[in-house]
């Protein structure tokens, strides 16, 4: 419970750094599930066992503490993905007022859940900040996304060229933020997140690599854009209705290349993006559509997500 | 309405790391007695 000015307030602080964090497993591909958080909201499994585990403690304790007004949950890294869980079932449980205050996290669930959780807390309430250089925010890749959406978290740009693990250190988001107000750390847009920055990077025929400036975000950016001219609005209900049946990369997989085969419009733009995915992980390019079958989307799409993870888990294992 | 700064957020988020150790929950109830700012 809070002190001065905050007597009706209860802080809810989770750890980035705990053993459940300290191989990082929850990055292995293995381990990115899907599963209904406790509001039935699609989630990631790995948060939500973490989360789950600390339910009882939490309820218990709020219940006994009935003048609690406003809730803040705060959370670095693992710690910002655990607290958005929490934020989102204080909200919906407890009806109290709840604010979410996350560095450095990770996705924590799929679409459904990040448009729902930013309806009730509101985007006001939604205070979630990252460096440009931190590949954890990034992980994992679509259609895990960050809320607030719709919405922009506060984006502290920077001039390293490359990904760095050292961004994710909770220290360097305190240097960067220490000054500042919420105002001055205004919300904006990443340019990957423009669709029309998005457009020209898929246009443009210069090859990229592994090491350029910001490649996986690029990637990711790419991703769902080329996965909404598929799917258009339906790739919400997509994401709930494959659950379970299909893994995150097969269903991502099977989209593309029916976009691929199906679409005049969109093949274009799957075939570019698979051209882009396959330069920077290394990949010979494959001319022909024929040749790209959705064994071969899968591999590229598995092979990109292992570099995205491998930067991730470098930076937890530095915290750890 | 009570908004924590950034400051005291991160602080918060960084505090974490010094007061917990492996054999105690991972989480904590923070007691807070920062002024509003």
């Amino acid at each position: 419970m809070g002190g001065k000015g905050y007597e009706n307030d209860l802080f809810l602080i989770f750890r980035g750094s705990t053993s459940a964090n300290r191989n990082a497993d929850w990055i292995s591909n293995a381990r990115i599930g899907v599963q209904f958080s406790q509001n039935g909201l699609p989630v990631h499994t790995g948060f939500n066992s973490i989360f789950k585990s600390m339910l009882p403690s939490i309820k218990e304790f709020i219940i006994a503490n009935k003048d609690i007004q406003t809730i803040h949950c705060v959370g670095h890294s693992l710690g910002g993905a655990v607290a958005t869980l929490a934020a989102d079932w204080v909200k919906t449980y407890l009806k109290k007022t709840v604010k979410l205050y996350t560095f450095g996290a990770p996705k924590p669930g799929l679409m459904l859940f990040a448009t729902n959780l930013t309806a009730k807390l509101e985007k006001k309430n939604i205070f979630r900040t990252y460096h440009a250089s931190d590949p954890v925010p990034m992980i994992p890749v679509f259609p895990f996304v960050q809320p607030p959406l719709p919405g922009y978290g506060h984006f502290i740009p920077s001039n390293e060229s490359i990904l760095s693990a050292e961004a994710h250190d909770i220290g360097k988001y305190l240097t960067s933020v220490k000054e500042s107000s919420w105002n001055e750390l205004e919300r904006r847009s990443p340019p990957y997140n423009a669709e029309s920055m998005v457009e020209e990077w898929l246009k443009s025929k210069s090859p990229v690599t592994s090491s350029s400036n910001k490649i996986w975000q690029w990637i990711n950016a790419g991703l769902i854009y080329v996965l909404k001219k598929i799917a258009g609005p339906l790739i919400v209900a997509l994401q709930a209705g494959l659950m379970g049946m299909l893994t995150i990369t097969d269903m991502v997989a099977m989209l593309l290349k029916k976009g691929l085969d199906l679409l005049k419009a969109a093949g274009e733009w799957v075939r570019r993006l698979i051209t882009k995915m396959m330069q920077a992980v290394g990949i010979m390019v494959v001319k022909k559509d024929e040749d790209l079958t959705q064994e071969v989307i899968r591999g590229v799409l598995s092979k990109v997500m292992e570099k995205t993870n491998a930067e991730a888990k470098r930076a937890i294992q530095m915290i750890n | 309405m009570t908004v924590l700064t950034p400051r005291i957020a991160a602080e918060l988020a960084k505090e974490v790391y010094f007061v917990q150790n492996e054999s105690t929950l991972p989480f904590f109830w923070h007691a807070l007695n920062y002024q509003h700012q």
